[in-house]
C-alpha cells in the first residue's frame, strides 16, 4: 500500500474502499451519533477526519479511534454494544492500515532522529574520558528540553548558537583542568578544620547560643555558652583566640533562610581528588548539661561553591550525604569527594527541629534540647597517584612538560594559562602552591606527535572509529595554530576544544537502521551509565545475545549504573520538580529538606531495589517493603528504624507504603505545597504509571481548591464533573486521585485536612511531629478516600486502589517498558512498534521482573533499531 | 620640637650598643595577658622585652641601635619598629603607644560591674570598647570578677561619657545598689 493513496481523503472516499467496507457501516452505527459535525464530543468529528496518515495530528487521532474501539472504551457503556466481532474486524484492518503507514514514515525517517546528548549525559561523557568525577559543567549549558516525557528525546534536542557559545566554554573548563600545566603536582595539604573557623557563620552563632563548644563532653569553661546576654564583640573574641581552641562544636539551631554552615578553614584551590573526614556525635543538652541524646541525629555534609564576592548560594550546591552522629559516640566519617575552585565544605544538623536560642530568655544556658556536635573536620588534597594526571595524559601521553622561557621562542606565542591562586577565594588554612616559571608540553616533531595522539583521542571521545580523513582535519587545526605562532600545547588544545564541540562528540552516532557495535554499545552505556562506554564494552561482541546480557549486567552492577536510576527517576516519575514549591510553612512545619533528600532516596533505592530483586511490576503500586530511613519511617509512623541511611523495611500488613503510588516523592511531586488535587494525582498515575495519560483539558475553568478548608476538594469536583464535557475524562482520572487523598502535600497519612483558619477545625495532635516544632495549623474537614472505577469496582480506601492497579500486572509493566524505551532510544514506541512491545512483554512474563524487563528491552528489535 | 617626639626622645635611654625604651602598652587587660606578652616577645628580633608592669600597663624593651631598621632610626621609627613586630605576635591583640604624660596622681580611677563578662573574649571585647576613647589613659576588663576599671584624664572625659559608650555598644552595666 502506497502511502500518497492514503492521504487527504475523506472519510466515506477511504472508507468505501471494499477492504474497509465494514468500518463505515461500524462508524456510523457506533460512534458519529457524538462524533460528527454536528456534537463532535471530545472535540472528535469522524465524518471529517482525513485518512492523512503522513499528517502526525490525524495518524494519532486514528490511533486513539483504534484504542477507544479496542478496549471497548468506545462506544460508551450506556450504548448499544456492537457485536465482538465486528469490533474485533474493524480494529484489526483499521491497524493494519495504520500499521503499514506508521512502517511506510519509520522506514523514510528512521525511527530515532538524530540527536544530541543531553547536558547530564554531556556532563558524565566529559567526565568520565578525563577521568574527572566531579567537574562541573551541566550547569554551564541550557536546559534541555523534552518530549514524551524525556529530555532524550530527539525531538527535545535542538541546537542553537547558544548551546555552541556554551559548548565551547564547557570544553575549555574542561581543558583547563585536564592539562597539567606544572612539572610537578600542587603539594598535597591536610587542614584540620571548625565550624568556627573565621569567615563562617558557627563564630558569629556562637556567640548568641545557637552554637556553643565543647571540651570532654562539657560546655567549654573558656568560651562558655552564651546565657543571659550574648558574648560581647565577635571581632575581640576572634583575635583573641575564643575560636581556636580545638573544641568539639555544638550545633543547635539548623540551616534556615540565614543561617548557613561553611568549613571556611578550606576554600578548593586546586580542583581534584580530595579525602574528607570528620567527627560527629549527638547529645541532649539541658542548660548547661551534656546528657545521652535521644537517639541517633544526622548530619548533613555538602559542597557549597563560592560566588566571586565569596558569600555562596543560600542552599548547597550538592550534597555528599547525611552521616550517623550517635549519641555521646564521636563516629568519624570519611569520604573521598571532588572539589571544584573555590568550593568549600558546608553542614547542617539536618535532624534538628529548628529551634533558635538567640532570642531565648538565658539563650542557650536556658534551652533544653538535642544538638550535634562536630568535632572536626580534615580536608586533605588534592590527591594525585600520579603525575601528570590522566586526563593529561589522554591528550598528551608522555610527552614532557617543560619551562617554556619565551625569550628562547621569540616567534612562538606562550600558552594562556589559569591562575588557580589569582582568582582564589582567600579565607582559608590551605595555602597555595604556586609553580615558578611558565611550564608547557614540548613536542620535538609536533605534526608527527599530534598525529599520534589525536589518533589516540578521537576515536575515545567520539565513540567510534575515526577515519583518517577526520584526523587530518584536526591535524590542519594543529597545523594552522602552529603557523599562526601558537605553541605546541594551545595548538593541540585548539585540536581538542574543536572535538569536544564538534557534531562527532555531541550527537550519537547511530548511522545505520540495524544498529553496529560500537552504536549498540553507546546506546547501551548510554542508556545504563548516561555516559560513552567503556573500553570492554566498546570491544565486547555485542551481537552475541548472551555477551550483550553479561555486558548489561555488568552495567547494572556497576556504579555508574545510578546515574540511570537517577535520571530516569527524575523523568519518569518527575523527581526532577521535587522541590518546585515548599510545602507551607503552617500547614506543613515539619517539612525539611532533609525529609525531601530521604523522600528522593527512598524512590531511588526502591527502584534500585526492583532491578536488583527483579521484583514485578505490581510493586510500582504495592509492597510489602519500604526503603527508608528514620527520619521517612518516623513520618510513615513505622518505628524502630534509626540514623539516616536508607534500608529496607518489612511493612505492617494493612501499611499503604512501599509502592512508588504512596511514596512520600511521589506525592510531594504531585502537590502544589499547600493542597493536593486528585485531578493532578489521578493524571499522574494514568499517564506516568498506567501509560494512559489522560486527554489534554478542554478549554474549561480549573478547580481552585479552598484553602479556607469549608469545602472539600471533592465536593468542588462534583460539581465539575456535571459538565458532560468533563465528566467522561473525570471518570477515569479522578478515582486513583480521590485514593490518594489520603495523603498530604508531603506524603503524610492523614483522615483529615489540614487548615489554618481560626474558626473551623480542630485542634491537631502532634502526632509523629518533633517535639520543638510549633504547630498552628487545625484539622478541617473528613477526607473521602473512597470512590468507583470506571468499570464498576468500588474502593474504601487507598489499599483497595493499590489491589485494583495492582490487578493490572500487564498495563503496569508496558506502561514501565514503553517509559523505558522512550528514554533508552530517545525515540516515542509508534504504533508500528506495538507488536515488538508486545514480543518485549511476553518475553518478560514469565517472572514480569524489572531486570527481566531491562534485558528484554536491550535485546529487542526496538532498542538495536535506530 | 613637637610634644610626642620629644615624650619619645626622652623615653629612650642613651646607653652605648644597647638602647632601651619604655612605652605603655594596650592589651593588658588582664593579670594573665603580661605572661601572654612576655611569650610573644621572644621572637622579637633585633629588640627584646626586659619589663613588663602589669599595674601601669608598661614595657620596657631594648634594641641593638646598629640593627637593621633601628640604625639611626628617629624615636617614632624606632616605636613603629618594635609595635609592628609585637602586633604580628599577638594577632594585634597588644599594641605599644608612647608612654602616659600624666602623673599618675592626676589620673582618675572609674570602676563599672559589666553583666555576663564571662570569658576572655568578652573581657578583651569590653576593654576594647574604652581603651582608644579620648581621655582613657589606662583600662582592665577581668572576667573572673566581671570588673572594667578605667583610669581616666579628667579633664577629657568622664565616667558618664563612658558609661554612654557602653550602653551604645549594648554593654550592660550592673548599676551600684543607691546608699
Amino acid at each position: 500500500m502506497k502511502l500518497p493513496s492514503l492521504t487527504l481523503l475523506p472519510l466515506a472516499l477511504l472508507l468505501s474502499q471494499p477492504a474497509r467496507a465494514d468500518l463505515p457501516a461500524f462508524l456510523e452505527q457506533h460512534c458519529t451519533k457524538c462524533h460528527d459535525a454536528d456534537t463532535q464530543k471530545g472535540n472528535l468529528n469522524l465524518t471529517a477526519l482525513k485518512a492523512d496518515y503522513a499528517n502526525p495530528e490525524t495518524f494519532a487521532r486514528w490511533v486513539k479511534v483504534h484504542d477507544r474501539i479496542a478496549s471497548g472504551e468506545m462506544p460508551p457503556k450506556k450504548e448499544k454494544r456492537p457485536e465482538a466481532n465486528a469490533a474485533a474486524a474493524v480494529t484489526t484492518k483499521l491497524s493494519k492500515v495504520l500499521m503499514e503507514a506508521d512502517r511506510v514514515r519509520l522506514t523514510e525517517k528512521g525511527s530515532t532522529g538524530m540527536r544530541r546528548m543531553t547536558r547530564v549525559e554531556y556532563e558524565n561523557t566529559v567526565r568520565d574520558l578525563f577521568g574527572m568525577p566531579g567537574l562541573a559543567l551541566q550547569a554551564l549549558l541550557p536546559a534541555d528540553g523534552s518530549a514524551h516525557g524525556f529530555d532524550k528525546n530527539s525531538d527535545a534536542l535542538e541546537v542553537s548558537h547558544v548551546n555552541i557559545a556554551k559548548y565551547l566554554e564547557a570544553a575549555d573548563q574542561a581543558l583547563d583542568l585536564a592539562i597539567a600545566t606544572r612539572p610537578k603536582a600542587p603539594a598535597s595539604q591536610k587542614v584540620r578544620l571548625s565550624l568556627l573557623d573565621r569567615g563562617g557563620s558557627g563564630a558569629y552563632l556562637s556567640m548568641q547560643g545557637d552554637v556553643i563548644t565543647l571540651r570532654d563532653r562539657k560546655a567549654d569553661p573558656l568560651y562558655p555558652p552564651a546565657s543571659a546576654h550574648r558574648h560581647l564583640d565577635q571581632g575581640s573574641h576572634e583575635r583573641i583566640g575564643s575560636f581556636e581552641t580545638d573544641s568539639s562544636v555544638g550545633v543547635f539551631r539548623r540551616e534556615d533562610e540565614s543561617v548557613n554552615y561553611y568549613f571556611r578553614g578550606h576554600t578548593t584551590i586546586y580542583p581534584g581528588r580530595y579525602r574528607v573526614r570528620t567527627s560527629l556525635w549527638s547529645y541532649q543538652w539541658d542548660k548547661g548539661q551534656v546528657l545521652p541524646s535521644r537517639g541517633t541525629e544526622a548530619g548533613r555534609l555538602a559542597v557549597v561553591q563560592l560566588t566571586s564576592d565569596g558569600r555562596g548560594g543560600q542552599h548547597p550546591n550538592y550534597t555528599l550525604g547525611y552521616f550517623d552522629a550517635p549519641s555521646l559516640q564521636p563516629t568519624e566519617h570519611e569520604l573521598e569527594v571532588w572539589l571544584n575552585h573555590n568550593e568549600l565544605m558546608g553542614f547542617d544538623v539536618s535532624s534538628l527541629a529548628p529551634v533558635a536560642n538567640y532570642s531565648r530568655k538565658d539563650r542557650a544556658m536556658g534551652f533544653t534540647g538535642p544538638g550535634i556536635a562536630v568535632d572536626w573536620m580534615e580536608v586533605e588534597g588534592p590527591l594525585h597517584d600520579v603525575w601528570p594526571p590522566r586526563a593529561h595524559q589522554l591528550l598528551f601521553g608522555a610527552l614532557p612538560i617543560e619551562e617554556f622561557i619565551p625569550k628562547d621562542h621569540p616567534e612562538v606565542r606562550p600558552p594562556a594559562r589559569r591562575n588557580w591562586e589569582k582568582t582564589w577565594l582567600r579565607v582559608s588554612k590551605n595555602q597555595p602552591d604556586p609553580v615558578a616559571g611558565l611550564w608547557a608540553v614540548r613536542s620535538d616533531d609536533p605534526m608527527v606527535d599530534a598525529r599520534r595522539l589525536l589518533s589516540a583521542f578521537l576515536p575515545k571521545a567520539f565513540r567510534q572509529t575515526v577515519d583518517e580523513g577526520s584526523i587530518n582535519a584536526y591535524l590542519g587545526i594543529v597545523a594552522a595554530r602552529i603557523k599562526a605562532g601558537e605553541c605546541f600545547e594551545t595548538a593541540m588544545r585548539e585540536a581538542y576544544r574543536t572535538a569536544l564541540c564538534s557534531p562527532a562528540f555531541l550527537y550519537h552516532a547511530e548511522p545505520e537502521l540495524k544498529l553496529g557495535r560500537s552504536a549498540l554499545a553507546c546506546r547501551l552505556s548510554y542508556f545504563l551509565w548516561n555516559s560513552a562506554p567503556d573500553d570492554e564494552l566498546t570491544s565486547a561482541h555485542l551481537e552475541d545475545p548472551t555477551v550483550l546480557r553479561a555486558q548489561t549486567e555488568r552495567l547494572l552492577r556497576d556504579a555508574r549504573s545510578q546515574r540511570f536510576v537517577e535520571d530516569f527517576l527524575g523523568q519518569w516519575l518527575k523527581l526532577r520538580l521535587i522541590a518546585a514549591n515548599d510545602p507551607d510553612k503552617k500547614l506543613y512545619p515539619e517539612f525539611s529538606p532533609y525529609l525531601q533528600d530521604s523522600m528522593v532516596a527512598e524512590t531511588h533505592a526502591y527502584f534500585r531495589e526492583l532491578i536488583e530483586k527483579n521484583l514485578d511490576a505490581t510493586h510500582l503500586v504495592q509492597s510489602r517493603f519500604a526503603m527508608v530511613n528514620q527520619k521517612l519511617a518516623t513520618h510513615y509512623g513505622i518505628t524502630g528504624v534509626t540514623g539516616p541511611k536508607i534500608r529496607r523495611v518489612d511493612l505492617p500488613p494493612e501499611s499503604p507504603r512501599g509502592g512508588f503510588l504512596t511514596q512520600a516523592a511521589i506525592l510531594k511531586v504531585t502537590a502544589n505545597g499547600t493542597t493536593t488535587s486528585p485531578v493532578v494525582r489521578g493524571a499522574f498515575v494514568l499517564d506516568r504509571l498506567l501509560g494512559q495519560p489522560p486527554e489534554p483539558p478542554p478549554n474549561v475553568p480549573a478547580v481552585e481548591p479552598d484553602v479556607r478548608g469549608t469545602t472539600t476538594i471533592r465536593e468542588q469536583l462534583a460539581q465539575h464533573r456535571n459538565n458532560a464535557t468533563c465528566a467522561s475524562c473525570h471518570a477515569k482520572i479522578d478515582p486513583p486521585g480521590f485514593a490518594l487523598e489520603s495523603f498530604d502535600v508531603i506524603g503524610g497519612q492523614r483522615d483529615r485536612y489540614r487548615v489554618v483558619t481560626d474558626s473551623n477545625g480542630d485542634p491537631a495532635p502532634r502526632g509523629s511531629i518533633d517535639p520543638f516544632i510549633g504547630i498552628s495549623f487545625k484539622l478541617g474537614p473528613k477526607v473521602d478516600p473512597t470512590g468507583e472505577t470506571t468499570s464498576g469496582q468500588t474502593f474504601a480506601n487507598i489499599r483497595d486502589m493499590q489491589r485494583l492497579l495492582a490487578s493490572k500486572p500487564e498495563l503496569l509493566l508496558r506502561s514501565l517498558a514503553q517509559n523505558l524505551l522512550v528514554y533508552s532510544t530517545g525515540r516515542e514506541v509508534s504504533f508500528a512498534d506495538r507488536p515488538a512491545l508486545q514480543s518485549i512483554l511476553e518475553k518478560t512474563a514469565p517472572d514480569n521482573g524489572v531486570r527481566t524487563l531491562i534485558h528484554e528491552i536491550i535485546q529487542s528489535p526496538l532498542f538495536q533499531t535506530r | 620640637m613637637k610634644p610626642l617626639a620629644l615624650l619619645l626622645f626622652l623615653s629612650v635611654a642613651a646607653t652605648a650598643a644597647e638602647q632601651s625604651v619604655h612605652y605603655s602598652v594596650r592589651g593588658l587587660f588582664q593579670p594573665d595577658r603580661k605572661a601572654v606578652l612576655i611569650n610573644a616577645a621572644k621572637a622579637l628580633e633585633n629588640c627584646r622585652l626586659v619589663g613588663v608592669d602589669y599595674d601601669t600597663a608598661r614595657a620596657t624593651f631594648t634594641y641593638d641601635d646598629e640593627a637593621k631598621g633601628f640604625k639611626k632610626a628617629k624615636p617614632e621609627q624606632i616605636l613603629q619598629q618594635i609595635d609592628n613586630q609585637i602586633r604580628k605576635m599577638t594577632n594585634y591583640t597588644f599594641t605599644l603607644v608612647p608612654p602616659v604624660a600624666l602623673p599618675e596622681a592626676a589620673l582618675k580611677r572609674i570602676d563599672f560591674t559589666i553583666e555576663g563578662l564571662d570569658c576572655l573574649g568578652c573581657s578583651y571585647g569590653a576593654y576594647n570598647t574604652v581603651a582608644t576613647l579620648e581621655g582613657v589613659e589606662r583600662a582592665t576588663a577581668n572576667f573572673h570578677d566581671g570588673k572594667l576599671i578605667i583610669l581616666i584624664d579628667p579633664d577629657k572625659t568622664s565616667r558618664q561619657v563612658v558609661a554612654e559608650v557602653l550602653k551604645k555598644k549594648e554593654i550592660k552595666v550592673v548599676e551600684a545598689a543607691p546608699k
